[in-house]
């Protein structure tokens, strides 16, 4: 089973086809595998993420996340898939601030479709218990609490529609080594428990021991990067 | 709090500059045609481009008055002497008593029931007499009022009287006469509705009467 | 959860929000003040005249002769013969007839001298007639009928005693107090004039003019009560009057009748077509407070646009996050307009409230000085429209940020 294929992805922010950002012949991830992906800054990460996630339109080429081809979908349908089946973590600002853990949970859920009818309460709370953040911080506006509870409560919010693919932009770099080590375990367990896919981007290659494949996005894509 | 004190003195002062203003401005007309009412009472301003009419409705009655000055009527103010002049005031008794070149109702439709109309002010004795007789049934005591002034005044007089299919379902009257006498510029309309009353002025271009 | 992230939001910038706010609440408290005031001055006025045919006055303006006569807004120019009164009272047309003498006080407020038909024939808005709230209509000359404002501002009860100062001012020197009224009526609130006046008969007028001179009281008469009862008082002049038809046909033929009246110069109106006329020349005020409450409205809406705008610029973060998490770009567009909406809905609620407590406040100033009775109820007439529109208003100027937001969302 294939999760992830990219045949002759190319994508430029303007129109013009001769600045090409990302430019990828072939690659492919396959279902449940956790791929460690590094490169300096400026090589293209966040915008291949964009495009894995569906936020950002191919320009050319085949882009298949799990079975569906991104770049035959609609703006709106890509938003609806992304709802569904891909969570994903950022370095910072996960969260809406002014929120408490549990609403930003819910939003994360309001947009997705599925279990629609059944109360998410119970499996919010639990996450939040097994992602270690103490009751008392459930209600409090996120922006209180600390760096390593908020990313702890992004894998919660990543975690609550079940996704198949999860998508993590160097969700660790700001966060001390005790906090990423807590981070990493806890988003190990939850990718093992859901049997997602996992792709990992970090610049901090000493993270890279627990995946099944390591790979340089430098070698990967032929576009200028940005 | 300031603010609002502000706003409401400043009310204020507009009301009362506008209750001042209206004495002025009234006064300022009475003045005007004093001599006139000396002798006729309030005769109206006798002002070119402008007339004054009044509508009554009680029930299904409908009365329709208009006093405009002969000038926006025919174009001139004394007795028609040449053949042409006579022919204008001809046509223009005519077209005053063809009420669909008059009035247009909405609402109900009003069937006219008696039509005056006097122009002895432009015309000579004789064939004002043959005018008269025309209209002879007619004992209105508005007919007599014009015994004491008819000679002086250089008005058109028309005095129209409608029997309307349901009156309380009238929503307007268009005076398309506006149209028929574009001389008139501003027409003054009074009206009388149901116990309600209204003033409205009329142009070529807005020539319906609400009642409302 | 849509609400709910709207409303966290604004609450999370409540210093901003706040400023938009007042500044949206005083721009729908003044367009709605001024849309109120002026329909409920029409409506005031209009339900005050309702029920008279023809005022009938001295040679003067119509809307002065209107004003002075019912409203008691200015000064009579001139008194018409009770001749003439009589005269036309009696002719064939004319249903009833209501006589009117100004020109005396109490206490700010005005007396009218007038006869039975006043509480006969007088009525008011949509055809009520004056009831007694407690008493009956004045018998003997020296009796009075109150007002329902001037009875409980002023405290009395049937069978006071009250002393009528000459002349209309409220701090008048020149006092009637060797004549004094009792109080034998009090009639129920009716919204108009009436409720700010003193209803003496015309012989209770004349008893208290009866030695004084140009407006100033002949020392030395001994003239007492019983004396001026026995002698028969009838008016020489009264301000004006007030007139019923049989007919309303016959309307505009009794007015010209009347203006061509050959006695004395007389002048009858039409109540509602002079108040047709001042409400044309109040036209340009009205249209200029019309305007200038658009324009402030105008203001507040491009001060909320910027302030939203300027939201969006700090909110960068929260839109990629609320794109990430699968919020299509319209959601985000739908996002800030009902922002809008709800600064605007709070906005209408407190400058609502905030009318209310104005109007509370200067209502009795209003009344006196203007006989206007406007109502606390500012949603009774074209005001709902009115904020549908500033709904629609807001949506339009919240349009621009709503679109940068779907924009940025891209």
């Amino acid at each position: 089973m294939i999760a992830l294929e990219l045949q002759n992805v190319r994508f430029c922010y303007h129109s013009s086809q001769d600045d090409l950002t990302i430019n990828i012949e072939h690659w492919s991830v396959k279902k449940g595998e956790r791929v460690f992906i590094h490169g300096p800054s400026g090589c293209g990460k966040s915008t291949m993420l964009n495009l894995l996630s569906g936020i950002l339109p191919v320009s050319n080429g085949s882009l298949c996340v799990l079975g569906k081809n991104l770049e035959k979908m609609s703006n709106r349908e890509r938003d609806r898939f992304r709802a569904n089946h891909i969570g994903y973590v950022f370095q910072q600002f996960n969260l809406i601030p002014y929120l408490d853990a549990i609403n930003n949970i819910q939003l994360a859920r309001h947009f997705c479709n599925k279990n629609k009818h059944h109360d998410p309460r119970e499996e919010i709370e639990e996450l939040l218990q097994s992602l270690n953040i103490a009751q008392s911080d459930w209600r409090k506006p996120t922006s209180r609490l600390s760096v390593g509870q908020q990313q702890r409560i992004a894998i919660a919010r990543a975690f609550i529609n079940t996704p198949e693919l999860l998508i993590a932009d160097e969700p660790t770099s700001s966060l001390d080594s005790n906090n990423r080590d807590h981070f990493m375990s806890a988003l190990q367990s939850l990718v093992t428990k859901h049997q997602a896919t996992l792709i990992f981007v970090s610049h901090d290659t000493t993270l890279a021991k627990n995946f099944d494949r390591k790979e340089s996005l430098n070698n990967l894509n032929k576009g200028s990067g940005i | 709090m300031r603010i609002i004190t502000l706003l409401f003195s400043f009310s204020l002062l507009i009301c009362s500059y506008c209750f001042a203003g209206s004495h002025e401005h009234d006064e300022h007309h009475h003045d005007e045609h004093h001599d006139d009412e000396e002798k006729h009472g309030t005769q109206d301003a006798h002002l070119h481009g402008y007339a004054e009419a009044n509508v009554v409705i009680d029930g299904n009655s409908l009365e329709f008055n208009l006093d405009s000055p002969s000038a926006n009527i025919v174009g001139f103010e004394y007795e028609a002497s040449t053949q042409s002049e006579i022919d204008t005031v001809k046509a223009a008794e005519k077209t005053l008593k063809n009420t669909k070149k008059m009035f247009s109702f909405k609402g109900t439709s009003c069937q006219a029931k008696k039509v005056l109309v006097d122009v002895s002010a432009l015309l000579d004795k004789k064939t004002d007499a043959a005018h008269n007789t025309e209209h002879d049934h007619h004992d209105e005591h508005h007919h007599d009022e014009h015994g004491d002034d008819g000679e002086v005044h250089s008005d058109v007089e028309a005095n129209y009287q409608f029997v309307c299919k349901d009156g309380s379902k009238l929503k307007s009257i268009a005076l398309v006469l506006l149209n028929s006498f574009p001389a008139i510029e501003t027409l003054k309309v009074d009206w009388v509705k149901d116990g309600k009353q209204g003033s409205v002025k009329l142009s070529g271009k807005s020539n319906e009467v609400e009642f409302k | 959860m849509f609400i709910k992230l709207a409303l966290q939001s604004l609450i999370n910038r409540k210093g901003s929000v706040v400023m938009t706010i007042l500044a949206m609440t005083v721009s729908i408290f003044v367009l709605l003040g001024v849309e109120h005031v002026r329909h409920q001055a029409k409506e005031s006025f209009t339900n005050t005249v309702s029920g008279t045919d023809l005022i009938v006055g001295a040679r003067t303006g119509s809307v002065n002769l209107l004003l002075y006569s019912v409203f008691r807004v200015g000064t009579p120019t001139n008194n018409i013969t009770w001749d003439s009164f009589q005269r036309i009272s009696s002719s064939r047309n004319v249903e009833w007839a209501i006589p009117i003498s100004l020109g005396d006080s109490h206490k700010g407020y005005r007396v009218i001298g007038t006869n039975h038909d006043y509480f006969k024939y007088f009525s008011y808005g949509n055809k009520r007639s004056l009831t007694f709230l407690e008493g009956k209509p004045f018998e003997k000359m020296l009796d009075v009928v109150l007002g329902f404002d001037v009875a409980t501002k002023l405290g009395y009860k049937l069978g006071d005693k009250i002393v009528v100062a000459h002349g209309v001012s409220k701090t008048s020197f020149s006092l009637h107090d060797d004549r004094p009224f009792t109080v034998v009526g009090i009639l129920e609130p009716t919204g108009t004039p009436v409720d700010q006046s003193l209803h003496v008969s015309l012989q209770g007028i004349e008893a208290i003019h009866i030695d004084w001179k140009q407006g100033v009281k002949i020392r030395g008469s001994t003239l007492t009560i019983e004396q001026i009862e026995k002698m028969t008082l009838e008016p020489k002049t009264i301000t004006a009057f007030m007139v019923g038809l049989k007919s309303r046909i016959a309307t505009f033929r009794v007015q010209r009748a009347i203006n061509n009246y050959n006695k004395e110069p007389l002048m009858a109106i039409l109540p509602g077509v002079a108040l047709s006329e001042l409400w044309q020349m109040m036209g340009i005020l009205e249209n200029t407070l019309r305007l200038v409450s658009a324009l402030v409205l105008v203001a507040a809406l491009l001060g909320l646009s910027a302030m939203l705008l300027a939201s969006i610029r700090e909110r960068q973060q929260e839109i990629r996050l609320l794109r990430v998490v699968g919020a299509p770009p319209f959601f985000l567009f739908l996002l800030i307009e009902l922002e809008a909406i709800l600064i605007s809905l709070t906005s209408i609620f407190l400058g609502a409230i905030m009318l209310y407590f104005c109007l509370e406040l200067v209502r009795d100033l209003l009344i006196s000085h203007f006989g206007l009775h406007i109502t606390s109820n500012i949603f009774s007439n074209s005001s709902p429209i009115f904020l549908i529109f500033v709904i629609f208003a807001t949506l339009l100027a919240a349009a621009v940020p709503s679109f940068t937001a779907y924009k940025s969302g891209k």
